[in-house]
């Protein structure tokens, strides 16, 4: 649905959205090393005549302080031993592990496998007991995550690490080759979601390496839903021709379908699984690397996938365990649910963190390597004989049979039902893919043909459910 | 505890032991009259033969036996302390145990000298002086310090239990407890308003989509 400047909020529980009501700031307390032509630039951007209405003002609040961070993240984690260091601080520092040394379950010398899981209930319950004492809290942001399933989270974030997230992109994007190098004639990166209401806003990249003297590239967030007239929107994407377009797989989908003139150095897709023909028309229409990013909110850029063929974990503070369903390791090669351990947020350092997601991690030339990510708890279907079968079968099949969204639903009386958004100019028939889950299931299934991802709901999609 | 080598703690006297032998400590142990350093030189000699040398011996009389009109509510309480554990060192129950030889590892003086001052940095000042014959919180405190300090267990008790048991009964402990759960209190409210203040809220730009 398309917001309008008369109309900007569809729901009265929705006033967070409203136009600047959620802003308390100056632009020089949001971007306070920008010089006075990065505020000009910024200023022109905002005014553009086909720019959306933006309903958010927010900056990177990078100080000159926080510079020795980000040249850090240029590079991955120096020590070899850094977790048994944050072993160590956290029992001094983090109220949680305190208490454990106080009570003699834990100490700065444990082992990791030694120490407690903490799951995202347990951050929604109280993150205080997980921030270290020890940290000014002057310059805490609010970091929201949604999540697929229960209560909202909010966590503490630092400007500086939210910004190495902008550096790590950087590294990754050069890793594959492709060049992106600070061009004033381009909008630097555009974040490109399309829902329902969402914040949107635009802002300079001060964070960005460059050369000195280079000007910091400008960024947008933007909602393909939030233009009044999609003409004006289509003027402003090509106008702006985003280096690099930051989004996720329904966005992007709705990107490709817009057959727009753009030109993206490189495609970077994060929060829902990218399927291989979802890639696979990226590369083809537009040649530049495509990069399937993995992470929470709370801990941040875990692993990432340029080919598909597993998701590499990045060079920064992460550490990854796989469990299995009573919190044992798993040998490798063995799916069970990823762990993080991950020191770079100064304000949530954290240790085992659950992350509701599954996989199973190999090592090879590449490093550390998750195989099978599946973005969330995997979902267990009934076949016609009661064998339970896993989400993750599905997941294979649907997606070879080049569906570009799906949602897969199964009924408490045993009725299978497919939605599902064929990837378009493939000649692909879903009626295939349904065909191929009524027999991995040995049940008919019932089939709709999307016409658009908005037939999958606002948000981040569910792509599979069971009513038990 | 967790940076212990509970294989190098051998276990000692019962705790009950130790209680009732402050239970029975003499009332003239807590008269200003008394010679502690005297008590400590004499249960050297008793203890290994030791003779404290002279510059020993000062900096004790110094440290507990200043005199009469010097005596400082601080120092009064040293001094009880001090005459406490010379009186449990001397029980034979304790010294004798081999658990106790064994931790002194052949030096007994010098074992029980730890004793003495670890004993005052411990519990110097967290309770009237009588309380620690007197009531049964307080005999629990100082025989479990004792005991530590003579880097022994309680018999019957492993290591994590009377750890446990050590943090339950601290004086000290507890106080910090409160206070660092004061300190945690405070800073989890600190960090609600901060997440609540308007320059938390407006965020900063995001470059990726988790």
């Amino acid at each position: 649905m398309p917001t309008t400047e008369s109309s900007p909020v569809p729901d009265p529980a929705l006033t967070g959205y409203t136009p600047m009501g959620s802003v308390g700031l100056t632009d020089a307390e949001r971007w306070p090393t920008l010089d006075d032509d990065g505020h000009a630039r910024l200023a022109a951007l905002r005014a553009h005549p086909d720019a959306p209405v933006w309903v958010h003002a927010t900056g990177d609040r990078l100080t000159a302080a926080d510079e020795p961070a980000l040249a850090a993240a240029e590079h991955g984690p120096t020590d070899a031993d850094w977790v048994a260091g944050l072993i160590a601080r956290v029992h001094g520092s983090v109220p949680a592990y305190r208490r454990a040394q106080r009570e003699g379950r834990s100490g700065p010398g444990s082992d990791l496998s030694e120490l407690p899981t903490v799951t995202r209930q347990d951050l929604v319950d109280d993150v205080a007991s997980y921030v270290p004492v020890d940290v000014p809290l002057d310059r805490v942001l609010e970091g929201s995550s949604s999540g697929s399933t229960g209560a909202a989270l909010n966590v503490p974030l630092h400007p500086a690490s939210v910004a190495a997230d902008l550096v790590l992109l950087q590294r990754l994007v050069a890793a594959t080759g492709a060049v992106w190098e600070s061009d004033p004639g381009r909008l630097g990166l555009a974040n490109v979601i399309d829902q329902r209401t969402a914040f949107t806003y635009a802002s300079a990249m001060t964070a960005f390496r460059r050369p000195a003297g280079a000007p910091a590239p400008l960024m947008a967030r933007v909602n393909l839903s939030g233009w009044a007239d999609p003409d004006s929107r289509d003027r402003f994407l090509v106008a702006m021709d985003p280096q690099v377009l930051s989004t996720a797989t329904l966005p992007l989908l709705r990107l490709l379908d817009l057959d727009l003139d753009l030109h993206p150095v490189a495609v970077v897709s994060g929060a829902t699984d990218l399927p291989t023909a979802v890639r696979d028309a990226v590369a083809a229409r537009w040649g530049c690397p495509v990069l399937d990013l993995y992470g929470l909110r709370e801990t941040g850029p875990v692993a990432v996938s340029t080919d598909g063929r597993g998701h590499v974990l990045v060079a920064r503070r992460v550490h990854v365990e796989i469990l299995d369903a009573s919190g044992g390791p798993v040998p490798d090669g063995t799916r069970g649910e990823i762990v993080v351990t991950v020191d770079e947020n100064p304000y949530l350092p954290l240790l085992r963190y659950r992350t509701g997601d599954h996989a199973a991690l190999v090592r090879d030339v590449r490093g550390t390597v998750l195989v099978g990510l599946e973005g969330r708890a995997p979902v267990l279907f009934r076949a016609a004989d009661g064998t339970p079968r896993p989400s993750i079968d599905a997941t294979q099949l649907l997606q070879a049979y080049g569906l570009a969204a799906y949602h897969l639903h199964q009924g408490a009386d045993g009725s299978v039902h497919l939605r599902a958004l064929p990837l378009r100019g493939l000649g692909l028939d879903p009626r295939a893919a349904a065909d191929a889950v009524a027999r991995w299931l040995g049940r008919p299934v019932g089939l709709t043909v999307l016409d658009d991802v908005g037939g999958l709901g606002p948000g981040k999609p569910r792509r599979f459910s069971v009513d038990v | 505890m967790v940076d212990a080598d509970p294989a190098r703690v051998p276990s000692g006297p019962s705790l009950a032991t130790v209680r009732h032998r402050l239970a029975a400590a003499p009332p003239d142990l807590f008269e200003p009259t008394v010679v502690t350093a005297a008590l400590v030189a004499d249960l050297a000699v008793e203890l290994d033969g030791t003779v404290l040398d002279a510059a020993s011996l000062d900096r004790l009389d110094a440290d507990l036996d200043p005199g009469v009109g010097a005596l400082t509510v601080d120092l009064a309480t040293r001094r009880v302390l001090v005459g406490l554990v010379c009186w449990l060192v001397r029980d034979p129950a304790v010294r004798t145990h081999p658990g106790v030889q064994a931790a002194a590892a052949g030096q007994r003086t010098r074992w029980m000298l730890d004793i003495v001052s670890q004993v005052q940095v411990e519990l110097a000042g967290l309770r009237p002086d009588r309380d620690w014959v007197q009531l049964d919180e307080a005999r629990d405190e100082l025989a479990r310090a004792f005991l530590r300090f003579a880097r022994v267990l309680p018999a019957g008790e492993d290591l994590a239990t009377a750890q446990d048991r050590w943090l339950a009964v601290s004086t000290a402990y507890q106080r910090d407890l409160v206070r660092e759960m004061a300190v945690e209190q405070a800073r989890a409210e600190e960090l609600e308003r901060a997440l609540a203040a308007q320059k938390a809220k407006e965020a900063a730009a995001q470059y990726a989509n988790y």
